[in-house]
Protein backbone atom coordinates (compact mmCIF):
# COMPACT_ATOMS: atom_id res chain seq x y z
CA UNK A 1 0.00 0.00 0.00
CA UNK A 2 1.55 3.45 -0.67
CA UNK A 3 1.13 6.77 0.26
CA UNK A 4 3.21 8.52 -2.06
CA UNK A 5 0.84 10.17 -4.16
CA UNK A 6 -0.50 11.95 -0.86
CA UNK A 7 2.81 12.36 0.50
CA UNK A 8 3.75 14.60 -2.83
CA UNK A 9 7.13 16.53 -3.12
CA UNK A 10 6.82 20.01 -1.25
CA UNK A 11 3.21 19.24 0.51
CA UNK A 12 2.68 19.90 3.90
CA UNK A 13 0.51 16.59 5.65
CA UNK A 14 -2.51 17.90 6.64
CA UNK A 15 -4.63 16.66 10.04
CA UNK A 16 -6.73 14.21 7.15
CA UNK A 17 -3.58 12.79 5.94
CA UNK A 18 -2.35 11.62 8.83
CA UNK A 19 -5.43 10.28 9.70
CA UNK A 20 -5.29 8.19 6.13
CA UNK A 21 -2.37 6.80 6.83
CA UNK A 22 -2.57 3.12 6.70
CA UNK A 23 -0.32 2.75 10.02
CA UNK A 24 -2.83 3.74 11.99
CA UNK A 25 -5.97 2.50 10.18
CA UNK A 26 -7.62 1.68 6.49
CA UNK A 27 -10.70 3.74 6.95
CA UNK A 28 -10.35 7.35 8.14
CA UNK A 29 -14.34 7.01 9.95
CA UNK A 30 -13.12 4.26 12.06
CA UNK A 31 -9.77 5.51 12.74
CA UNK A 32 -11.48 8.34 13.99
CA UNK A 33 -14.12 6.49 16.03
CA UNK A 34 -10.97 5.00 17.92
CA UNK A 35 -9.28 8.41 18.37
CA UNK A 36 -12.30 10.08 19.89
CA UNK A 37 -12.81 6.97 22.07
CA UNK A 38 -9.13 7.51 23.37
CA UNK A 39 -10.02 11.46 24.18
CA UNK A 40 -13.26 10.31 25.91
CA UNK A 41 -11.25 8.11 28.02
CA UNK A 42 -8.79 10.99 28.49
CA UNK A 43 -11.53 13.29 29.60
CA UNK A 44 -13.06 11.14 32.03
CA UNK A 45 -9.69 9.95 33.62
CA UNK A 46 -9.28 14.05 34.27
CA UNK A 47 -12.35 14.47 35.60
CA UNK A 48 -11.69 11.44 37.83
CA UNK A 49 -8.43 13.58 38.74
CA UNK A 50 -9.99 16.72 39.33
CA UNK A 51 -12.08 15.02 42.07
CA UNK A 52 -9.31 14.32 44.08
CA UNK A 53 -6.92 17.12 43.38
CA UNK A 54 -9.34 20.32 42.64
CA UNK A 55 -10.83 21.41 46.37
CA UNK A 56 -14.17 23.60 46.55
CA UNK A 57 -13.95 25.01 50.44
CA UNK A 58 -11.12 22.94 51.56
CA UNK A 59 -12.19 19.76 50.94
CA UNK A 60 -11.78 17.82 47.44
CA UNK A 61 -14.59 17.25 45.21
CA UNK A 62 -14.88 13.46 45.44
CA UNK A 63 -15.77 14.02 49.07
CA UNK A 64 -19.05 15.82 48.13
CA UNK A 65 -20.13 12.81 46.20
CA UNK A 66 -19.84 9.04 46.00
CA UNK A 67 -20.64 9.12 42.38
CA UNK A 68 -16.92 9.60 41.24
CA UNK A 69 -16.24 5.90 42.90
CA UNK A 70 -18.74 5.16 40.39
CA UNK A 71 -16.27 6.85 38.03
CA UNK A 72 -13.30 5.52 39.41
CA UNK A 73 -15.49 1.84 38.87
CA UNK A 74 -15.60 3.13 35.28
CA UNK A 75 -12.80 4.50 34.18
CA UNK A 76 -10.49 1.48 36.06
CA UNK A 77 -13.56 -1.31 33.92
CA UNK A 78 -12.77 0.96 30.51
CA UNK A 79 -8.99 1.16 31.36
CA UNK A 80 -8.21 -2.06 31.68
CA UNK A 81 -10.09 -2.85 28.74
CA UNK A 82 -8.64 -0.12 26.65
CA UNK A 83 -4.91 -2.37 27.97
CA UNK A 84 -5.71 -5.62 27.50
CA UNK A 85 -8.80 -6.45 24.33
CA UNK A 86 -10.17 -3.07 22.56
CA UNK A 87 -6.66 -2.62 20.75
CA UNK A 88 -6.88 -6.42 19.48
CA UNK A 89 -10.65 -5.41 18.56
CA UNK A 90 -9.18 -2.24 16.45
CA UNK A 91 -6.23 -3.99 14.79
CA UNK A 92 -8.90 -6.61 13.57
CA UNK A 93 -11.95 -4.13 12.55
CA UNK A 94 -9.51 -1.34 10.91
CA UNK A 95 -5.82 -2.02 10.80
CA UNK A 96 -3.94 0.42 11.55
CA UNK A 97 -0.38 -1.06 13.72
CA UNK A 98 0.35 1.96 14.94
CA UNK A 99 -2.55 3.27 16.52
CA UNK A 100 -3.14 -0.72 17.63
CA UNK A 101 -0.01 -0.56 19.10
CA UNK A 102 -0.33 3.21 21.37
CA UNK A 103 -3.93 2.55 22.66
CA UNK A 104 -3.10 0.66 25.46
CA UNK A 105 -0.19 2.14 26.51
CA UNK A 106 -2.65 5.78 26.29
CA UNK A 107 -4.00 4.87 30.22
CA UNK A 108 -0.78 3.92 31.34
CA UNK A 109 0.71 7.14 30.08
CA UNK A 110 -2.13 8.79 31.63
CA UNK A 111 -1.17 7.18 34.87
CA UNK A 112 2.52 7.99 34.93
CA UNK A 113 1.44 11.46 34.42
CA UNK A 114 -1.13 12.27 36.83
CA UNK A 115 1.24 10.27 39.77
CA UNK A 116 4.19 11.55 38.21
CA UNK A 117 6.13 8.28 38.12
CA UNK A 118 7.94 6.72 34.87
CA UNK A 119 8.07 3.73 35.85
CA UNK A 120 7.78 -0.27 33.94
CA UNK A 121 5.38 -1.61 36.23
CA UNK A 122 2.82 -4.79 35.37
CA UNK A 123 0.56 -2.25 33.78
CA UNK A 124 3.01 -1.03 31.77
CA UNK A 125 4.40 -4.13 30.63
CA UNK A 126 0.81 -5.66 29.62
CA UNK A 127 -0.07 -2.67 27.56
CA UNK A 128 3.01 -3.37 25.87
CA UNK A 129 2.23 -6.78 25.04
CA UNK A 130 -0.93 -6.44 24.12
CA UNK A 131 0.41 -3.45 22.06
CA UNK A 132 3.09 -5.39 20.07
CA UNK A 133 0.48 -8.25 19.88
CA UNK A 134 -1.92 -5.70 18.59
CA UNK A 135 0.52 -4.36 16.06
CA UNK A 136 1.47 -7.41 14.47
CA UNK A 137 -2.09 -8.78 14.12
CA UNK A 138 -3.16 -5.25 12.50
CA UNK A 139 -0.69 -5.79 9.81
CA UNK A 140 -1.97 -9.43 9.35
CA UNK A 141 -5.74 -8.43 9.23
CA UNK A 142 -4.76 -5.79 6.88
CA UNK A 143 -3.21 -8.49 4.08
CA UNK A 144 -5.66 -10.48 4.81
CA UNK A 145 -8.37 -8.59 4.30
CA UNK A 146 -6.63 -7.80 0.83
CA UNK A 147 -6.08 -11.15 -0.29
CA UNK A 148 -8.75 -13.58 1.15
CA UNK A 149 -6.21 -15.62 2.87
CA UNK A 150 -4.80 -16.95 5.61
CA UNK A 151 -1.23 -16.90 4.62
CA UNK A 152 -0.96 -13.51 3.42
CA UNK A 153 2.53 -13.42 3.27
CA UNK A 154 2.32 -16.28 0.16
CA UNK A 155 0.86 -14.19 -1.65
CA UNK A 156 0.39 -10.13 -1.21
CA UNK A 157 3.50 -8.36 -1.99
CA UNK A 158 4.89 -7.70 1.69
CA UNK A 159 4.60 -3.71 2.92
CA UNK A 160 8.64 -3.12 3.49
CA UNK A 161 7.49 -0.13 5.07
CA UNK A 162 4.86 -1.86 7.82
CA UNK A 163 7.18 -4.78 8.28
CA UNK A 164 10.01 -2.78 9.51
CA UNK A 165 7.49 -0.49 11.54
CA UNK A 166 5.55 -3.63 12.75
CA UNK A 167 9.25 -5.25 13.61
CA UNK A 168 10.78 -2.11 15.57
CA UNK A 169 7.88 -1.95 17.73
CA UNK A 170 7.60 -5.57 18.59
CA UNK A 171 11.36 -5.50 19.59
CA UNK A 172 11.11 -2.07 21.69
CA UNK A 173 8.11 -3.69 23.33
CA UNK A 174 10.19 -7.27 24.07
CA UNK A 175 13.13 -5.61 25.04
CA UNK A 176 10.85 -4.09 27.97
CA UNK A 177 9.71 -6.90 28.76
CA UNK A 178 12.38 -8.60 29.15
CA UNK A 179 13.99 -5.80 31.60
CA UNK A 180 11.06 -6.17 33.81
CA UNK A 181 10.91 -9.66 33.94
CA UNK A 182 14.56 -9.63 34.99
CA UNK A 183 14.17 -7.77 37.64
CA UNK A 184 10.49 -7.91 39.21
CA UNK A 185 10.03 -10.22 42.17
CA UNK A 186 7.55 -13.50 41.52
CA UNK A 187 4.19 -11.64 42.62
CA UNK A 188 4.47 -9.38 39.71
CA UNK A 189 5.84 -11.89 37.34
CA UNK A 190 2.70 -13.82 38.49
CA UNK A 191 0.79 -11.10 37.34
CA UNK A 192 1.88 -10.84 34.09
CA UNK A 193 2.13 -13.96 33.51
CA UNK A 194 -1.07 -15.10 31.69
CA UNK A 195 0.14 -12.02 29.61
CA UNK A 196 3.16 -13.35 28.11
CA UNK A 197 1.15 -16.17 25.93
CA UNK A 198 0.15 -13.00 23.59
CA UNK A 199 4.11 -13.37 22.73
CA UNK A 200 3.25 -16.04 20.00
CA UNK A 201 0.70 -13.24 18.27
CA UNK A 202 3.68 -10.93 17.33
CA UNK A 203 6.60 -13.97 17.23
CA UNK A 204 4.54 -15.86 14.80
CA UNK A 205 3.60 -13.23 12.17
CA UNK A 206 6.62 -11.62 12.00
CA UNK A 207 8.37 -14.54 12.02
CA UNK A 208 6.32 -15.55 8.98
CA UNK A 209 6.32 -11.95 7.46
CA UNK A 210 10.17 -11.70 7.48
CA UNK A 211 10.23 -15.82 6.21
CA UNK A 212 8.86 -15.24 2.49
CA UNK A 213 10.55 -11.27 2.56
CA UNK A 214 13.82 -13.53 2.69
CA UNK A 215 12.51 -16.25 0.20
CA UNK A 216 11.46 -13.49 -2.04
CA UNK A 217 14.64 -11.29 -1.90
CA UNK A 218 16.64 -14.45 -2.76
CA UNK A 219 14.42 -15.31 -5.57
CA UNK A 220 14.73 -11.89 -6.73
CA UNK A 221 18.32 -12.07 -6.49
CA UNK A 222 19.00 -15.72 -8.10
CA UNK A 223 17.42 -14.18 -11.13
CA UNK A 224 19.10 -10.92 -11.38
CA UNK A 225 22.45 -13.45 -11.21
CA UNK A 226 21.08 -15.39 -14.10
CA UNK A 227 20.42 -12.33 -16.15
CA UNK A 228 24.02 -11.36 -15.49
CA UNK A 229 25.58 -14.66 -16.10
CA UNK B 1 15.53 -2.03 -7.34
CA UNK B 2 16.63 -0.46 -4.51
CA UNK B 3 20.27 -0.16 -4.52
CA UNK B 4 22.22 -2.05 -1.73
CA UNK B 5 23.61 1.51 -0.34
CA UNK B 6 19.80 2.57 0.22
CA UNK B 7 19.00 -0.39 2.16
CA UNK B 8 22.03 -0.57 4.16
CA UNK B 9 20.84 3.31 5.24
CA UNK B 10 17.27 2.10 6.31
CA UNK B 11 18.19 -0.89 8.11
CA UNK B 12 21.12 1.94 10.01
CA UNK B 13 17.87 3.78 10.96
CA UNK B 14 15.82 1.48 11.64
CA UNK B 15 18.00 0.21 14.03
CA UNK B 16 19.17 3.29 15.59
CA UNK B 17 15.27 3.85 15.90
CA UNK B 18 15.09 0.81 18.11
CA UNK B 19 17.88 1.85 20.36
CA UNK B 20 16.61 5.03 20.87
CA UNK B 21 13.34 4.01 21.46
CA UNK B 22 14.12 0.62 24.13
CA UNK B 23 16.57 3.47 25.63
CA UNK B 24 13.44 5.73 26.59
CA UNK B 25 11.32 2.62 27.71
CA UNK B 26 10.98 3.89 31.58
CA UNK B 27 12.99 1.45 34.44
CA UNK B 28 11.25 -1.58 35.93
CA UNK B 29 11.01 -0.77 39.60
CA UNK B 30 13.38 -1.97 42.50
CA UNK B 31 10.55 -4.34 44.04
CA UNK B 32 11.30 -5.83 47.26
CA UNK B 33 10.00 -9.87 46.76
CA UNK B 34 7.17 -9.89 49.46
CA UNK B 35 8.34 -13.07 50.66
CA UNK B 36 11.57 -11.81 52.15
CA UNK B 37 12.58 -12.92 55.71
CA UNK B 38 11.34 -10.40 57.91
CA UNK B 39 13.55 -9.72 61.31
CA UNK B 40 11.18 -9.71 64.17
CA UNK B 41 11.98 -6.22 66.42
CA UNK B 42 10.71 -5.20 70.29
CA UNK B 43 7.38 -3.22 69.66
CA UNK B 44 8.33 0.81 70.50
CA UNK B 45 7.81 2.28 73.52
CA UNK B 46 5.45 5.13 71.96
CA UNK B 47 2.93 1.95 71.53
CA UNK B 48 3.97 0.25 74.68
CA UNK B 49 0.49 1.16 76.32
CA UNK B 50 -1.83 -1.03 73.61
CA UNK B 51 0.25 -3.92 73.36
CA UNK B 52 -1.41 -5.78 76.55
CA UNK B 53 -5.15 -5.24 75.48
CA UNK B 54 -7.27 -5.85 72.43
CA UNK B 55 -8.16 -2.47 71.21
CA UNK B 56 -11.95 -2.30 70.82
CA UNK B 57 -13.09 0.84 70.25
CA UNK B 58 -11.93 3.74 67.51
CA UNK B 59 -11.20 6.68 70.06
CA UNK B 60 -9.35 4.23 72.41
CA UNK B 61 -5.91 5.51 70.50
CA UNK B 62 -4.05 7.49 67.83
CA UNK B 63 -4.27 4.63 65.47
CA UNK B 64 -7.63 3.64 64.06
CA UNK B 65 -9.16 0.14 63.54
CA UNK B 66 -11.19 0.68 60.30
CA UNK B 67 -11.47 2.28 57.41
CA UNK B 68 -14.68 3.87 56.07
CA UNK B 69 -17.51 4.60 53.50
CA UNK B 70 -20.29 7.11 53.43
CA UNK B 71 -23.49 5.63 53.44
CA UNK B 72 -25.41 7.34 51.51
CA UNK B 73 -24.32 10.93 49.97
CA UNK B 74 -24.18 14.16 51.72
CA UNK B 75 -23.36 11.91 55.15
CA UNK B 76 -22.06 14.02 57.95
CA UNK B 77 -18.93 13.41 58.48
CA UNK B 78 -19.06 14.60 62.15
CA UNK B 79 -21.41 11.51 62.62
CA UNK B 80 -20.10 8.31 63.07
CA UNK B 81 -22.98 6.11 62.32
CA UNK B 82 -23.57 7.89 58.74
CA UNK B 83 -20.51 5.76 57.84
CA UNK B 84 -19.84 1.67 57.42
CA UNK B 85 -16.42 0.10 57.90
CA UNK B 86 -15.00 -1.41 54.62
CA UNK B 87 -11.61 -2.67 55.52
CA UNK B 88 -9.53 -3.40 58.88
CA UNK B 89 -6.40 -1.23 59.44
CA UNK B 90 -3.41 -3.83 59.32
CA UNK B 91 -0.27 -2.37 60.12
CA UNK B 92 0.61 0.50 62.60
CA UNK B 93 3.62 2.95 61.58
CA UNK B 94 5.59 5.03 64.41
CA UNK B 95 7.79 8.08 62.49
CA UNK B 96 10.26 9.07 64.50
CA UNK B 97 9.21 12.05 65.99
CA UNK B 98 12.54 13.96 66.40
CA UNK B 99 13.35 14.07 63.13
CA UNK B 100 12.42 17.14 61.15
CA UNK B 101 8.96 17.33 58.52
CA UNK B 102 6.06 14.73 58.15
CA UNK B 103 6.22 11.67 58.82
CA UNK B 104 3.39 10.61 57.33
CA UNK B 105 5.91 11.61 53.76
CA UNK B 106 8.48 9.66 54.88
CA UNK B 107 6.31 6.64 55.27
CA UNK B 108 4.86 6.99 51.58
CA UNK B 109 8.98 8.33 50.02
CA UNK B 110 9.19 4.45 50.79
CA UNK B 111 6.90 3.16 48.93
CA UNK B 112 7.76 5.50 45.97
CA UNK B 113 11.29 4.39 46.44
CA UNK B 114 9.41 1.35 45.29
CA UNK B 115 7.99 2.50 42.36
CA UNK B 116 4.69 2.96 43.27
CA UNK B 117 2.37 5.40 42.07
CA UNK B 118 0.61 7.89 44.20
CA UNK B 119 -2.95 8.91 44.31
CA UNK B 120 -3.97 6.00 41.75
CA UNK B 121 -7.13 5.53 40.58
CA UNK B 122 -8.91 4.11 43.69
CA UNK B 123 -12.13 4.67 45.69
CA UNK B 124 -12.47 7.35 48.62
CA UNK B 125 -12.52 6.25 52.02
CA UNK B 126 -12.18 7.80 55.58
CA UNK B 127 -10.98 6.92 58.95
CA UNK B 128 -12.32 8.23 61.92
CA UNK B 129 -10.43 11.40 63.84
CA UNK B 130 -10.54 11.39 67.51
CA UNK B 131 -9.80 14.26 68.53
CA UNK B 132 -11.72 16.40 65.96
CA UNK B 133 -14.26 13.95 66.37
CA UNK B 134 -14.88 14.00 62.32
CA UNK B 135 -14.34 11.64 59.10
CA UNK B 136 -11.57 12.25 57.71
CA UNK B 137 -10.68 11.45 53.98
CA UNK B 138 -7.65 9.28 52.90
CA UNK B 139 -4.65 11.48 53.98
CA UNK B 140 -2.27 9.54 51.51
CA UNK B 141 -2.43 6.48 49.43
CA UNK B 142 -0.29 4.94 47.17
CA UNK B 143 -0.54 1.62 44.54
CA UNK B 144 2.09 -0.62 42.56
CA UNK B 145 0.09 0.37 39.55
CA UNK B 146 -2.69 3.14 38.47
CA UNK B 147 -5.50 0.95 37.51
CA UNK B 148 -4.00 -2.61 38.53
CA UNK B 149 -5.36 -4.52 35.57
CA UNK B 150 -3.64 -7.51 36.47
CA UNK B 151 -3.56 -7.09 40.45
CA UNK B 152 -1.58 -4.54 42.64
CA UNK B 153 -0.62 -4.01 46.25
CA UNK B 154 -2.64 -1.08 47.25
CA UNK B 155 -2.52 1.32 50.75
CA UNK B 156 -4.55 4.23 52.19
CA UNK B 157 -3.07 5.95 54.98
CA UNK B 158 -4.13 8.44 58.06
CA UNK B 159 -1.86 9.91 60.30
CA UNK B 160 -3.36 10.93 63.75
CA UNK B 161 -1.08 12.41 66.86
CA UNK B 162 1.91 11.21 65.04
CA UNK B 163 0.62 7.27 64.61
CA UNK B 164 0.14 6.02 60.97
CA UNK B 165 -1.98 3.64 60.53
CA UNK B 166 -2.26 1.94 57.10
CA UNK B 167 -4.93 -0.07 55.48
CA UNK B 168 -2.92 -2.57 52.64
CA UNK B 169 -4.12 -5.12 50.76
CA UNK B 170 -3.79 -7.13 47.49
CA UNK B 171 -6.13 -6.33 44.65
CA UNK B 172 -7.94 -8.44 42.53
CA UNK B 173 -7.46 -7.96 38.68
CA UNK B 174 -9.89 -5.55 37.48
CA UNK B 175 -12.35 -8.02 35.83
CA UNK B 176 -14.13 -5.36 35.50
CA UNK B 177 -13.95 -4.01 38.89
CA UNK B 178 -11.47 -4.62 41.30
CA UNK B 179 -12.09 -7.13 44.57
CA UNK B 180 -9.70 -7.80 47.70
CA UNK B 181 -7.38 -10.65 46.80
CA UNK B 182 -6.06 -10.49 50.30
CA UNK B 183 -5.12 -8.67 53.46
CA UNK B 184 -2.20 -11.11 54.71
CA UNK B 185 -0.32 -10.36 51.71
CA UNK B 186 -0.53 -6.73 51.93
CA UNK B 187 0.67 -6.43 55.48
CA UNK B 188 3.00 -9.44 54.43
CA UNK B 189 4.71 -7.18 51.42
CA UNK B 190 4.51 -3.82 53.49
CA UNK B 191 6.44 -5.50 56.18
CA UNK B 192 9.03 -6.98 53.57
CA UNK B 193 9.13 -3.39 52.46
CA UNK B 194 9.81 -1.39 55.34
CA UNK B 195 11.95 -4.18 56.65
CA UNK B 196 14.27 -4.20 53.68
CA UNK B 197 14.37 0.02 53.61
CA UNK B 198 15.65 -0.21 57.63
CA UNK B 199 12.74 0.28 59.19
CA UNK B 200 11.91 -1.88 62.32
CA UNK B 201 9.13 -4.57 62.28
CA UNK B 202 7.04 -5.68 64.78
CA UNK B 203 4.97 -8.65 63.44
CA UNK B 204 1.93 -9.42 65.48
CA UNK B 205 2.10 -6.68 68.19
CA UNK B 206 -1.22 -5.13 68.16
CA UNK B 207 -4.60 -6.51 68.98
CA UNK B 208 -6.76 -4.30 66.68
CA UNK B 209 -9.58 -7.18 67.15
CA UNK B 210 -10.97 -6.47 63.34
CA UNK B 211 -10.03 -9.68 61.97
CA UNK B 212 -11.45 -9.84 58.86
CA UNK B 213 -10.99 -12.43 55.65
CA UNK B 214 -7.25 -13.97 55.82
CA UNK B 215 -6.47 -10.94 58.18
CA UNK B 216 -6.33 -12.22 62.05
CA UNK B 217 -6.54 -8.98 63.47
CA UNK B 218 -3.55 -8.47 65.07
CA UNK B 219 -1.44 -5.74 63.11
CA UNK B 220 1.97 -5.03 62.66
CA UNK B 221 3.86 -1.94 64.22
CA UNK B 222 6.53 -0.64 62.19
CA UNK B 223 9.16 2.10 63.48
CA UNK B 224 11.17 3.94 61.83
CA UNK B 225 14.37 3.41 62.68
CA UNK B 226 17.00 6.39 63.17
Amino acid sequence: MSTDDRYGFGRRPTVGDVLEHPLLGLERGRTEIAIAGLLGLTALFAVSYAGSTVAVGGAPLETLTTQFDTLTKLLIALATATITILPFVYAVWNGGPLLSFAMPLVPVFLGDVAAGQYVLGVDAVIALTVGAAACALAMFATDVRQVGSLRPWTTVEIDAVSLLVVTMTVLVAAAGVAQFAAVAPPRNLEWYAPFSVLWLVPAGIVGAYWQAAVRTTVATQGDETEIES
Amino acid sequence: MRTRRSLLRTAVAAGAGTLLAIAALPSPPDSTPIDRTVEGSETPPAVDDWTDEPITGETDTPMVRYQYRPIEDGADPNEFDAFVATAPINVVLVPDDEVDGDGLERVMAVLEDEGWLRDPEEYTRYAWDRQESTFVRQQATAAETYYGTSGRLHVRCWSFEGIVSMQAHEDTGARPEHGIASYDRGLEAIESIFDAAGWAVASDAIDLDNEQRDYDGLASVITEDA
